[in-house]
């Protein structure tokens, strides 16, 4: 891996991602491609390219410049909530993105691995008796950006087989951990806890709390697309998860331990989706056989970092 | 061996300069005592009957090739043609008249602005060719490269031994600390020593601090030049370096803790960081000749800042 290619990198993960391959490769040259300026306290030194991957002709003559043998694709517009909001400029702009990518690398004859990031929302609604998910389900995506995710994926079958690509999938799930968006639910969660503390809030707001998650700490998540850019089998796809399930409820009750505060909770019609699994589980054996991962940071260290780092910021 | 090549006349053009004073008394220290420094005025190297001159006067046997045309970004901005023409031309005929006239070695200095704008960190001597340089330094580190192509042509077809060194960004007492024209290090001691005297409570710097640099002390460098020109005759470009490197934010802190300046400092993140990270291999200096640098940041550090405090009054 001598020169990386970032897509995202100023998002939750990308910051991450670069800081873990930072650290890990001794000769290194890493790019990252966003729309929005990377965080200004940000560890890893990187170069930023301030583009829009739906501009075909500045990413094309920039990936050209750049000659990368690593590209990981984080880019995309990753809120479920907002795919129902806006369904065609979530749909329009996850998939077109990513075929921007994959045919710009093609044409150019770019000779690198691609690591498409993709989500567990493609299995869509699930059987219990299938929990926790493996890789061979048959998918069943049940909102416009999972059906995105979905073609993401596909696209990338269809560029390893037909054209001899190196690419990689993952179906990844809840990610949580410091620095995530609050509109994530952890993320929400954590933060409103500070702000009770705090005296800034009243009430925790909170949706439908009942329902099943995976969720993995994002060190855990970056340390596997490192590990499955290096041993990751070309054309397979990867679940990336914790293997164990929390429902929200019982997250809240950890942040309540955490803190120390067991607020009143409010259920909000507006934080409640369409159609949603009320369980899901996935099952990280693939990965682990193939790549060597196993997940590292505990839910509960992670529930401590995120809340410690809301009671920083709010 | 090397108690007999210090007997040689050596000219070191660009020998009175902030690299090349050090390269002299490094020169001088370990015993050589026929050294010739051509100063500009008298010979101006990008006219070939001055160059055939400089040969014919100090009739060397070894020439080492510091001399350069160099700037800021803003210079480099402003005379891309000079700076390719002027640094191409003076190498080119030093070495062409060295090889006619017969010396018996050159020793080069190129510049890590040839080399490519996005090499893998650290910069190894096998990615020189692998991209083009940073746009605004691409003139000036090409026609420095252009004279490593000569130097391993003329080892081919004539068996004229040159060798081709690379430092990375230097630093130390002497250096030019002109705000038009410095370096990351000059400009913080300044701004920090000068704030302290001016009772100023703030100062800016540019970027986020997230870059990282290495440093090499300017008199490790000359150190690295001696030992290349008494030990080393092989065709490959070496990197001179210190073998670190170091966020801006943390030389910021090393350098307000080593001055004593009690003021904030103000980070102007709208200005660019430059690239990244800027940091060389050193392993091959090691390897060919036994040159590792032997200063300490800090100590160079010290004394980078004790001569501005004693000559800027």
């Amino acid at each position: 891996m001598k020169s990386l290619l970032i897509t995202g990198i100023s998002g939750f993960v990308g910051s991450y991602l670069a800081d873990y391959c930072a650290l890990n490769e001794q000769h290194i040259s890493i790019h990252g491609f966003d729309i929005s300026a990377p965080p200004n306290d940000r560890k890893a030194a990187y170069y930023y390219h301030k583009t829009d991957l739906l501009d075909k002709g500045h990413i094309e003559t920039l990936i050209q410049e750049i000659n990368p043998d690593t590209i990981v694709h984080l880019a995309s517009f990753s809120s479920v909530g907002d795919s129902w909001r806006d369904p065609i400029k979530s749909f329009k702009n996850n998939t077109t993105i990513f075929l921007n990518l994959l045919e710009i690398t093609h044409s150019l004859k770019i000779k690198c691995r691609i690591l498409s990031v993709g989500s567990s929302e493609e299995y869509g609604i699930v059987r219990t008796a299938d929990l926790p998910l493996t890789e061979d389900l048959p998918l069943n995506p049940v909102s416009p950006y999972a059906v995105a995710r979905v073609a993401q994926e596909q696209l990338s079958h269809i560029y390893a087989k037909g054209f001899g690509m190196d690419i990689v999938c993952t179906r990844s799930f809840n990610h949580i951990g410091p620095g995530q968006a609050d509109k994530f639910v952890v993320s929400s969660i954590g933060k409103q806890f500070a702000e009770i503390k705090k005296g800034k809030r009243g009430k925790l707001h909170i949706g439908n709390t009942a329902i099943i998650r995976d969720f993995l700490d994002v060190r855990d998540v970056v340390r596997a697309y490192y590990l499955l850019l290096k041993k990751g089998k070309c054309g397979e796809t990867y679940n990336i998860c914790s293997g164990q399930g929390i429902a929200i409820a019982q997250l809240i009750d950890l942040y309540a331990e955490i803190s120390g505060i067991a607020p009143q909770v409010e259920t909000r019609p507006e934080l409640l989706r369409p159609v949603e699994n009320p369980v899901v589980t996935g099952s990280y054996e693939k990965l682990a056989a193939h790549a060597g991962w196993k997940p590292e940071i505990t839910l509960i260290n992670s529930l401590r970092d995120i809340y410690a780092y809301w009671l920083e910021q709010v | 061996m090397t108690d007999a090549i210090r007997q040689k006349r050596i000219v070191v053009t660009g020998g009175a300069g902030f690299l090349g004073a050090c390269v002299v008394n490094k020169l001088r220290e370990r015993g050589w005592s026929n050294i010739f420094v051509p100063r500009s005025r008298d010979y101006n190297l990008v006219e070939l009957r001055q160059v055939k001159k400089l040969y014919a006067d100090a009739q060397p046997h070894i020439v080492i090739h510091l001399a350069a045309v160099v700037g800021g970004i803003g210079a480099n901005r402003e005379n891309p043609g000079r700076f390719f023409y002027e640094n191409l031309m003076m190498g080119v005929q030093l070495i062409e008249e060295g090889r006619l006239y017969g010396i018996e070695k050159l020793v080069c200095i190129g510049t890590i602005c040839a080399y490519p704008k996005y090499a893998p960190v650290p910069f190894r001597e096998s990615s020189l060719w692998d991209g083009y340089p940073e746009e605004t330094n691409a003139p000036y580190g090409i026609a420095k490269k252009s004279l490593l192509v000569q130097l391993q042509a003329y080892r081919q077809q004539y068996g004229f031994n040159g060798i081709y060194l690379l430092p990375v960004n230097l630093y130390g007492p002497r250096d030019n600390f002109d705000p038009r024209f410095s370096h990351v290090i000059p400009a913080l001691v300044k701004k920090c020593c000068d704030a302290i005297k001016a009772g100023e409570r703030e100062i800016e710097i540019w970027g986020t601090g997230t870059a990282t640099r290495e440093f090499l002390y300017v008199e490790d460098c000359a150190d690295g030049i001696a030992l290349a020109t008494e030990k080393y005759d092989g065709s490959e470009p070496v990197n001179l370096g210190a073998g670190f490197e170091i966020s801006i934010k943390d030389l910021v802190k090393k350098i307000v803790a080593l001055t004593g300046y009690q003021g904030g400092i103000v980070w102007d993140s709208t200005k660019p960081d430059g690239q990244p990270r800027r940091m060389l291999d050193t392993s091959s200096a090691e390897r060919y000749f036994g040159f590792t640098a032997k200063t300490s940041f800090d100590e160079g550090l010290k004394k980078t800042i004790d001569w501005y405090r004693t000559n800027s009054q």
